[in-house]
């Protein structure tokens, strides 16, 4: 069993309804639940607001956001998974997808 | 069933006690079966936050939904705070602790559904088999129905030191073995096993409060509506509907408790089965009881609690005590006397052979008993045999018994009426006794 973490990119500036988040919140619950199946592990969504790039010791942290907002981390999950084909079948069908881009990285075990 | 108190003390009791058993169950689905402890707090901290709240402001509109929403914000700050170093149900211990799925899990163990769902898993946990069989009478009384220790200790006749060391022993017990007291509804060949250990748990709590042994009759008549109100619950869930001893048990409590209210007078007094006014018998409740009766007879096999409910039921349907058909009745205890082969039934068989054979009879079978150190100290044996020597016309020896039986009777109401009947043994018998 290996673990991967899933960085989600993009992020989301439509401001959608309670409604259409509710609807969007319900449908990843059941991915975790159904798809996931107890291989999920952890994970949080990401502020978009507070946020600080540090490139060296003494240079100025900066501001976010420092990519096309594609390219932004808008979150990340770790899952539990035989290898990366199933990893990569597991987060195909999450309903993150689409508008957002998602990342798949296996975890490097410890030594 | 219960009717709701106007008097607003009486009104929050009423409401905390019977909100008290939904809030723990479902607390406890959230944080795990070795967290028990845990969710009583909580159930606490929120009991003493309403009590805060609604002495300046007034009892909200939805006290029920305001209790649960107070439980539930203090549970994610629960989960929340404590995260890193504790851990909640298994099977929802990720889900309680990644921004990503916390809320919407919460949210949805708050469902209706998911709150009745862990009342019957509470119910399996609180009757396992593996807790001695005292412990699973108070720990019931005190996670599903909300007694405090000191309404425990006297609706089971003991001491408060004695429930809270029960409960104590208990709760150690779930909490070291919670991988086999597991907080889960029983599935496959495993589920009949437990549920009559369920069962006799609600049999059990029932009896103490129908046998008036205390002198507490409001507690007493809750615990009789507390056992119904869990039998219901598994009644209404697919998993435990539709076993035939469920519905017979069922039958028997409310074609029992159809005559609560007839079976005392208005000092609190026992009022014994032929001199009940049958029109203060609870029509609604004898029906229901016949239903469930109906229901239970889908079963291969008469279990004792089919056989108590036919004889229960032959009371109920007898428009009065003369035509009470005693042959019947005889039948039944003989097949209950055969499949529970105990004292106490002997001595109903006995009386009710009485009824059917003669005084005569009922009097040699029941001075047999008199060997059976189970009855020796039991006020009935005595008060019938009191009884039958008063229809012989020995008045001598009814004396003698109904002292005998006085001594003996631990209840008020008890004594009350032994000392009615003693008084009536002092006058000439009456002309239209049964014999």
């Amino acid at each position: 069993m290996n673990q991967f973490l899933i960085i989600v990119r993009g992020s989301d500036h439509t401001a959608a309804s309670p409604e259409k988040l509710q609807a969007r919140m319900a449908a990843f619950n059941e991915w975790v639940q159904k798809v996931l199946n107890g291989r999920f592990v952890g994970g949080a969504p990401l502020e978009d607001g507070d946020a600080r790039l540090l490139k060296s010791k003494t240079e100025m942290a900066t501001d976010g956001p420092f990519l096309e907002s594609k390219e932004m981390i808008s979150g990340y999950m770790i899952i539990n998974a035989d290898d990366i084909e199933e990893a990569t079948r597991l987060t195909r069908e999450c309903p993150l997808l689409g508008e957002f881009r998602l990342e798949v990285r296996r975890l490097k075990p410890m030594a | 069933m219960s009717t709701e108190p106007r008097d607003p003390r009486k009104l929050i009791d009423h409401l905390f006690r019977h909100q008290s058993g939904r809030m723990v169950a479902i607390l406890t689905r959230l944080f795990g079966i070795h967290n028990l402890e845990l969710a009583e707090d909580v159930l606490q901290d929120t009991l003493h936050e309403a009590l805060r709240s609604w002495g300046t402001a007034g009892i909200p509109d939805n006290p029920e939904g305001w209790l649960m929403v107070v439980a539930k914000r203090k549970a994610i700050n629960i989960i929340k705070r404590e995260k890193f170093y504790r851990s909640f149900a298994g099977d929802m211990d990720t889900l309680l602790k990644s921004e990503w799925t916390a809320a919407y899990t919460m949210d949805q163990v708050f469902l209706e559904d998911e709150i009745r769902d862990s009342q019957l898993r509470m119910i399996f946990t609180c009757c396992h088999p593996d807790l001695p069989a005292e412990a699973r009478v108070a720990l019931t009384l005190k996670t599903l129905c909300g007694f405090s220790i000191a309404e425990i200790g006297a609706a089971l006749l003991t001491s408060e030191a004695n429930i809270q060391k029960r409960l104590y022993r208990a709760k150690e017990k779930i909490r070291s073995e919670n991988k086999i007291i597991d907080f889960s509804v029983p599935a496959g060949g495993l589920l009949r096993e437990r549920l009559d250990v369920v069962l006799l748990v609600l049999y059990l709590l029932f009896n103490e409060g129908y046998s008036a042994t205390g002198d507490n009759p409001v507690l007493r008549k809750d615990l009789c509506l507390e056992a119904m109100r869990l039998g219901m619950l598994l009644t209404e869930h697919s998993s435990t509907s539709g076993y035939p001893p469920l519905y017979a048990l069922m039958a028997l409590l409310c074609l029992h408790a159809a005559r609560f209210d007839a079976r005392l007078d208005p000092n609190n007094a026992l009022v014994i089965l032929q001199d009940q006014d049958r029109n203060n018998w609870d029509a609604a409740l004898i029906d229901r009881g016949m239903q469930f009766l109906a229901l239970s007879a889908r079963g291969g096999s008469a279990t004792a609690y089919h056989l108590e409910a036919a004889i229960a039921a032959e009371h109920c349907l007898a428009p009065d005590f003369a035509s009470t058909d005693w042959n019947k009745i005889h039948g039944y205890y003989t097949a209950l006397a055969q499949l529970k082969p105990s004292s106490v039934i002997r001595l109903n068989l006995a009386i009710a052979t009485g009824k059917k054979d003669g005084p005569r009879a009922a009097i040699t079978l029941l001075h047999e008993l008199e060997q059976h150190k189970a009855l020796e100290n039991y006020y009935l044996l005595y008060a019938s045999l009191g009884e039958f020597y008063c229809q012989i016309g020995d008045r001598h020896h009814a004396t003698d018994y109904f002292l005998q039986a006085k001594t003996l009777a631990r209840s008020p109401g008890i004594r009350e009426l032994l000392d009615r009947k003693l008084s009536a043994t002092q006058t000439p018998p009456h002309p239209d006794t049964h014999s």
